[in-house]
């Protein structure tokens, strides 16, 4: 069941008008109102999982429960003895469902190199959807009670909710036990202003899904399925619009599911805080996939030793994480590869910034090129779909990205150093000549130019419209307060989603 | 405020503002009616060079609903795009005295929606006193329900409650479609298809329709192969003929859901007394039925009413200038298996 189905409306519909019939008083206690609202959270959460496969069932009850159990028992008795079993037991799950064909096909692979022919097994599963999102978040229980940073709860059914909450189940944020779970063992309020928020990052969400992500990958898989010569600049820009695809995409599902969550009242972590704008790779991956992020920080990276240690054992730390970041979103060689790849790059780039003594907080749009260059470059390898289409795209884009960042950066200063008033004015009659040229003059073949282009030409208003909004938690949180403005806002993003459907519509990450 | 109270106005003010650009998009699908569809009583035109998201089985089903008083249609071709290829004016030398033909395809038609469309006819009191079936291997794999616009069956041949909703909501999804507009958008200010534009919503072939006997032809393009076919399949890529070579398929296409559905017409058939064939015709690439297929089409149907024109002991060998792509062949040859079907009587 996708957010942007006619039957996700239909189910969080009812979904949403039992949930607040069954509102209970409040009164400090876990009254029976708040265990039937969560239970039906609960009911309707497994519905929404068991759309995809009702088989897939089995494994988050199994994970709800061990999490549950060994949290509580090994909070009186052998605590490290009962969180380790319980990551384990998790981290199993994944390794059987996610990476035994993978690892077995290249031990296979590997043993026949020294001439061992030995006939290793292949496990006949499904991939269950979400399954690297909800494990992850159980761990965090696990390790948060460990740490005594929470308490066990006793309350099964908020647990169960937290670990199953529809919103974010397949494709996050991976929330923490710390922020999510209070809210799912105490009573939630109805308030109005929150709720026209959610709906408003819902609205943003769909938009940035089904109008852009959507759109653009018509693009993508077109210039994918295609075959380029060696010098072709249509590899620089496969990678560029993939990266555009896959971050309106990911961005997109990240709002829905905090808009969602939001009108339920429950607030979810934000997990994207325009990372397009970043003037460092590092800058860039604390404001991309932040839930996951921060995940590997608290329970890998600063376990490691974090930053508090010499540079080549930061080095080891970084290349650790990014190479396991790389694992979770796959059992491939792409996935490995490009995790590698941002570790190596993000080490070079603490070199180049120590020699040359440059501030990581101080921006420049040379710097933000580069950083969106190197993005673009990591996610092209992270969408091929084998080794050769790696080297691939890594040989084929390479120049033409660097070429990308001289040419923005030129253009930035250029637009810096046009006055303001004419700017705008200058680019649209640039454009609209470029198009008229390029359409003979000829109204409907103008037509057909702006139409077959609206989706970049929409990626790039919303790019604008992040950066005016950057310090807030979405475009749309703070908005004028003329109810005309408001209004033709909210028409223009419906609008725009409903001139978008194309036949993509799974959201890229539910794979992960 | 009251939570309730609260919570209608939430969900009122949210419905209307959602409804307004939602009013926009179906008043304009409306207004313009791209697929020529919603005149109900109208038969929509096939037109020659065109918007041809027209859906074939809608047109049928008007042309006979329409023509049924005057002409009294008692004999069908059913079958997919490849039935075109058999002139209803030819299949009639075959047929006893007075018989009234009439083609009764749609676009991809498997057995699920010509199973549907003989249910359609009892159920509208049409007697069927002759029938032939074209069939080809590749169409035996077909879906029993089909999704893609093109495919799917109008309300009335499809049934069930949920058919007309179904129905408008994919076609309505197909007008929002971003395919579907960068296309048609320059057509309706252009008056013709723009260059720059996708193109697959247009069709290719100046048909020449016939809505006596829902017939479609191709004079310009059957004049083309007979004078210059080198012209012809220069624009038209067909495999080269070297890889043109018998390949039996082993695969089993039919499912028992085809299986059924095949089984209900055999079964109405039977029960109207209808003189019937089912034309296995050949393809390009030499694709085949397999064996297990045509013994459960020989088993459903009556081994005697099967005549399988795929495989090459069938005698007839894949010649270029029979086709006009790799599964659809021209009437010549349609003309030719006719007659080795009924000379075999």
């Amino acid at each position: 069941m996708e957010f942007n189905s006619l039957i996700f409306l239909v189910f969080f519909t009812i979904f949403f008008l039992i949930y607040w019939a069954l509102q209970p008083n409040g009164d400090g206690r876990v009254p029976p109102k708040l265990q039937l609202q969560n239970l039906w959270v609960l009911a309707a959460s497994y519905l929404f999982y068991a759309w995809w496969d009702v088989r897939f069932l089995g494994l988050i009850i199994l994970t709800t429960f061990s999490s549950y159990l060994f949290a509580l028992i090994g909070h009186k008795r052998h605590r490290l003895l009962f969180t380790a079993a319980n990551i384990i037991l998790n981290l199993g799950i994944l390794v059987v469902f996610k990476y035994f064909n993978f690892f077995s096909e290249n031990l296979s692979r590997l043993c026949s190199v020294f001439g061992w022919n030995i006939g290793w097994i292949e496990l006949d599963i499904l991939l269950p959807v979400g399954i690297s999102f909800y494990t992850f978040q159980a761990i965090s229980y696990s390790i948060d009670t460990y740490r005594k940073d929470i308490e066990p709860t006793r309350d099964f059914i908020g647990f169960a909710c937290f670990v199953a909450f529809f919103p974010q189940l397949v494709a996050g944020p991976i929330e923490r036990s710390k922020e999510l779970l209070p809210q799912m063992t105490s009573p939630r309020r109805w308030d109005y202003a929150c709720a026209v928020e959610g709906l408003r990052e819902v609205l943003w969400g769909l938009f940035r899904k089904v109008a852009l992500a959507d759109t653009i990958a018509v693009f993508v898989n077109h210039l994918y399925a295609e075959h380029h010569s060696s010098y072709s600049p249509m590899w620089g820009l496969m990678a560029l619009l993939f990266a555009l695809q896959i971050y309106f995409d990911f961005s997109g599902y990240s709002h829905i599911a905090r808009g969602i969550a939001r009108m339920l009242g429950v607030t979810l972590m934000v997990n994207f805080r325009v990372p397009l704008f970043s003037a460092s790779t590092k800058e860039f991956w604390t404001r991309w996939h932040i839930s996951l992020m921060t995940w590997f920080r608290d329970y890998l990276y600063f376990p490691l030793g974090g930053s508090q240690c010499n540079f080549s054992k930061w080095c080891r730390n970084i290349l650790i994480v990014f190479t396991l970041s790389g694992l979770w979103h796959g059992a491939s060689w792409n996935f490995i590869i490009w995790g590698i790849f941002l570790g190596v790059y993000i080490c070079a780039e603490k070199v180049i910034f120590t020699q040359l003594k440059l501030d990581y907080k101080s921006k420049s749009v040379f710097r933000t090129m580069v950083t969106v260059s190197a993005a673009a470059f990591g996610l092209g390898i992270f969408r091929s779909q084998d080794i050769t289409q790696v080297c691939d795209v890594a040989l084929g884009s390479l120049p033409w990205l660097i070429l990308f960042i001289f040419a923005g950066t030129a253009f930035a200063y250029i637009w810096q150093a046009m006055p303001r008033r004419w700017r705008s004015i200058l680019l649209i009659v640039l454009l609209s000549a470029a198009v008229s040229l390029y359409a003979h003059f000829d109204v409907a073949e103008i037509l057909a130019v702006v139409l077959k282009s609206a989706p970049l030409m929409l990626a790039t208003l919303t790019l604008i419209v992040e950066w005016h909004t950057r310090k807030c938690n979405f475009a749309l949180e703070s908005m004028p307060a003329s109810k005309i403005k408001r209004l033709s806002i909210y028409w223009i993003l419906v609008l725009a989603i409903v001139f978008s459907v194309t036949e993509s519509t799974q959201f890229i990450y539910f794979q992960f | 405020m009251h939570m309730w109270k609260s919570i209608t106005l939430f969900v009122i003010r949210a419905l209307l503002t959602a409804i307004p650009p939602l009013a926009v998009a179906a008043g304009m699908y409306i207004w313009l009616d791209p697929f020529g569809i919603l005149d109900i009583g109208k038969t929509p035109s096939v037109p020659a060079y065109g918007i041809t998201s027209s859906n074939k089985g809608i047109v049928s089903m008007r042309a006979i609903e329409n023509g049924y008083d005057k002409y009294a249609y008692d004999s069908f071709i059913f079958g997919s795009s490849i039935s075109i290829a058999y002139p209803a004016k030819e299949w009639a030398k075959y047929l006893p005295p007075g018989a009234s033909p009439v083609h009764f395809d749609s676009s991809n038609e498997g057995a699920g929606s010509m199973n549907r469309k003989v249910q359609w006819l009892v159920r509208k009191g049409m007697p069927i006193h002759n029938a032939i079936v074209i069939l080809s291997p590749k169409i035996l794999e077909a879906p029993t329900i089909g999704s893609y616009i093109p495919y799917i069956d109008p309300p009335g041949i499809a049934t069930g409650i949920t058919s007309w909703w179904e129905w408008h909501y994919n076609y309505f999804k197909g007008f929002l479609s971003r395919d579907f507009y960068i296309s048609y958008l320059p057509y309706l200010v252009n008056g013709q298809p723009v260059e720059r534009t996708h193109t697959w919503i247009f069709e290719k072939q100046p048909i020449v329709y016939d809505p006596v006997l829902n017939e479609e032809t191709v004079p310009e393009w059957e004049h083309t192969i007979d004078t210059n076919p080198e012209d012809f399949y220069k624009d038209h890529q067909l495999p080269s003929a070297s890889s043109i070579r018998p390949h039996c398929s082993n695969a089993h296409r039919l499912t028992p859901d085809k299986i059924e559905a095949y089984e209900n017409i055999a079964h109405i058939f039977s029960s109207q007394g209808t003189d019937f064939k089912i034309i296995i015709g050949p393809e390009l690439d030499c694709d085949t039925i397999s064996l297990s297929d045509l013994q459960e089409l020989k088993r459903i149907f009556g081994a005697k009413n099967v005549y399988n024109y795929s495989t090459p002991t069938s005698g007839l060998v894949p010649v270029y200038t029979d086709y006009i792509d790799v599964r659809h062949y021209r009437p010549c040859l349609a003309k030719k298996i006719l007659e080795r079907t009924y000379k075999t009587l």
